[in-house]
């Protein structure tokens, strides 16, 4: 829409933006400010209260220091990367903002998309050819119909001119033939689409990863990856899938690849501490989807339940601690602990065992309560009779879903990072207290041969 | 930090701008100030001194200059260096994994590092090389102990800790096979092999070592595993907040 009209793309870090803008007003090009933060150059604040002067037949606004005349045609946007910007209410007021967040079902269309094209390429240029095709024979209907209206225009007797009844004859041959092409083309197009649902469930899966990666930087403020970044991490995972005849294995092996360099291009930039985490997070994020874990379950895991004050029942045992006798009680309201109170004060010995195990996390629950908790569950009583126990408990809940390369990190290689990298890329050494990896980066660099430059701001 | 991300959009893959082998990198403490534009597009790493016993004597073993061929296998004695090298690697684990004991472990939360390994270990390998007979476990501990390690501890009792520590790995019996580096004898020093033997031995170590091998009580560890569970439920609690809003 703006490519048009001319568009003009500036930054408040760019030196001259100001000259451009004053051009841009008096010329009437939109103009677009990337990145904004959320302070705004005040520079700008006449124009954004729209302070314009009528003066005879020309606006004219007063920017900076120059006045300038104000073209109507004008437009002005502005972007910002902020996740969740705070604009003051002076601002707020003078901008209608609009949430361009990407969105689950935008994210999966999108990857449904890049997975068909590289899946099946034959498939996409089908689809676009039919789209193309369609257009076409839009095109020669409508001409066709001008036809016949200057015909019947301009013959006085139409029975009579032989030259209009051919036309109009031809025309009737055309439109036929066109609707028959475009009833196969619907079939095609159906076919495509049943094909292309094949693939959905890939979409799905690796969307619903995308938001388990933004929701990072809510730990740290360093943990910040691109949709680009994503998509390209997906795209090299297509490449490097393992082929398989049947579209369900070939699924299987794009997963798993995709999964496994999704964990190790996140995990080199995840400190030590929050590496489990991410683990977890992808663990209970794919059995979410796949209905294995219980949204509901999975909070009660973390904050262990809100206390309503309302009574609980005398504990059965005196072994078990206030604390965890409560906790139990307020897990076992949820419906998916039905009858597990019983279960657990019938075998109440049993838990004594759990609860004095030196390895908690690795003790056997009694096979009769297989029927009532799944794995997510079984953290859950973990958490409520031994919370000391339940690092090592998800490490295994991810180990038993994902995998042990899951738990592993890999060790940092900078000539494997180094290989991602590009002219363009900077790379970044986020760094904790006592490491300095400027040892290793000139090591590196004279591995290299290549002479490292160090710099320091200030 | 505004200039920073002008420079790194002003990067492009033109040769007359950027060679093509040109690179930068970056070096920063996390940061709410860092611009997010570059972060997006660079590549992120973290440098840390990998979590757990097991990991952080793996990774040791990869870093130069230990993962250095020419250096592991340099030395006149290397029966006797591989040995007191896996003892000092252990000992560096050891010490680092202690602090998570809070004050049980040291009075001081101490940053040891790298530094102080490579250091260590290189005037291992130069007091073995030099006095061929004898090995001076004296002089070796008094160096790795109160200068190199030590020269971060502040506190009398630590330095005492620290020293009756590396006393356990930095001495005659560790030469002999069969020498358990604690009572349960899951830690040893591997007997005598090639670079490989030593990286397997650490892949098969357990993920979540017992008190035990710092020398702590079982009870000890609860105190320790608790704040773990705790900080670990409330990082996912966080990324939680705003999982509805993002529609994930």
């Amino acid at each position: 829409m703006g490519k048009e009209a001319g568009i003009k793309i500036l930054k408040f870090t760019e030196d001259k933006y100001l000259k451009f803008l004053e051009a841009s007003i008096s010329l009437g090009n939109p103009v677009l400010i990337e990145n904004v933060q959320e302070e705004l150059d005040p520079a700008i604040e006449p124009l954004l209260q729209k302070q314009i002067v009528k003066k005879g037949a020309t606006a004219t606004l007063k920017l900076g220091d120059s006045v300038i005349e104000y073209n109507k045609e004008f437009k002005f946007y502005m972007t910002t990367k902020l996740r969740n910007p705070h604009y003051l209410p002076e601002v707020s007021t003078k901008v209608t903002l609009l949430n361009f967040m990407i969105t689950y079902e935008g994210l999966t269309d999108q990857l449904l998309g890049i997975v068909v094209a590289k899946e099946n390429p034959d498939l996409e240029t089908k689809k676009e050819q039919l789209v193309l095709d369609g257009a076409k024979f839009k095109n020669k209907l409508a001409e066709t119909e001008t036809q016949i209206l200057t015909v019947l225009q301009n013959s006085k007797d139409i029975l009579g001119d032989a030259s209009a009844i051919e036309i109009l004859s031809a025309a009737s041959a055309l439109t036929a033939e066109i609707e028959k092409k475009q009833e196969t083309a619907k079939v095609v197009e159906e076919e495509i689409d049943e094909s292309r649902l094949g693939y959905k469930p890939i979409a799905l899966r690796t969307a619903g990863l995308f938001f388990c990666i933004q929701d990072l930087c809510l730990i740290d403020p360093m943990y910040q990856y691109s949709l680009p970044f994503f998509t390209l991490l997906f795209i090299n995972a297509i490449q490097e899938a393992p082929l398989a005849e049947e579209l369900e294995e070939r699924a299987d092996n794009l997963n798993k690849e995709f999964l496994g360099s999704l964990y190790r291009n996140i995990c080199r930039s995840l400190f030590e501490k929050d590496k489990l985490i991410f683990s977890f997070l992808l663990s209970i994020k794919l059995n979410s989807m796949a209905g294995d874990a219980d949204m509901e379950e999975f909070k009660f895991l973390l904050t262990g339940g809100v206390a309503l004050g309302q009574e609980v029942p005398p504990k059965p045992a005196d072994w078990l601690s206030d604390n965890s006798w409560a906790e139990l009680n307020r897990a076992c309201d949820m419906p998916g602990f039905k009858g597990f109170m019983d279960h657990f004060t019938a075998n109440i010995d049993t838990y004594k065992e759990m609860a004095d195990h030196p390895n908690a996390h690795e003790w056997e629950f009694p096979p009769s309560c297989d029927e009532i908790l799944n794995r997510l569950r079984k953290l859950i009583v973990l958490r409520c009779l031994r919370p000391d126990k339940l690092v090592p408990g998800i490490s295994g809940y991810v180990i038993s879903y994902l995998g042990a390369e899951f738990v592993q990190p890999p060790p940092f290689d900078l000539k494997l990072i180094y290989k991602d990298s590009s002219s363009t890329t900077p790379l970044i050494f986020v760094l904790s207290p006592g490491s300095d990896p400027m040892n290793a980066l000139t090591k590196f660099g004279e591995d290299k041969k290549k002479n490292i430059e160090p710099v320091s701001l200030g | 930090m505004g200039t920073l991300e002008k420079i790194c959009e002003e990067l492009s893959p033109d040769p007359k701008v950027c060679h093509r082998d040109f690179r930068l990198f970056l070096t920063s403490y996390p940061s709410t100030n860092f611009p997010v534009a570059v972060l997006q597009n660079g590549i992120k790493m973290t440098n840390e001194a990998p979590k757990g016993l097991r990991s952080n004597v793996g990774n040791s073993f990869l870093v130069d200059p230990i993962s250095n061929k020419e250096f592991f296998n340099g030395t006149t004695q290397p029966k006797k260096f591989r040995k007191l090298l896996f003892g000092l690697v252990f000992f560096h684990a050891v010490i680092q994994e202690r602090r998570l004991y809070g004050p049980l472990g040291w009075n001081i939360r101490y940053e040891f590092n790298e530094t102080d390994l490579r250091i260590s270990v290189r005037q291992l390998a130069i007091f073995l090389d030099e006095y061929p007979d004898k090995t001076p476990f004296t002089a070796l501990n008094y160096l790795t102990g109160e200068c190199n390690y030590g020269g971060r501890v502040t506190e009398g009792l630590d330095r005492r800790t620290l020293m009756t520590i590396l006393g356990d790995y930095y001495c005659e019996g560790i030469l002999e096979d069969g020498y358990k580096f604690s009572p349960s004898g899951v830690y040893y020093a591997p007997s005598h092999g090639e670079y490989d033997k030593y990286l397997d031995y650490c892949k098969n170590l357990p993920q979540f070592p017992d008190p035990e091998i710092f020398g702590f009580h079982q009870n000890a560890a609860i105190t320790k595993n608790l704040n773990e569970t705790d900080a670990t439920l409330d990082a996912i609690l966080l990324t939680q907040a705003q999982a509805g809003g993002g529609g994930g």
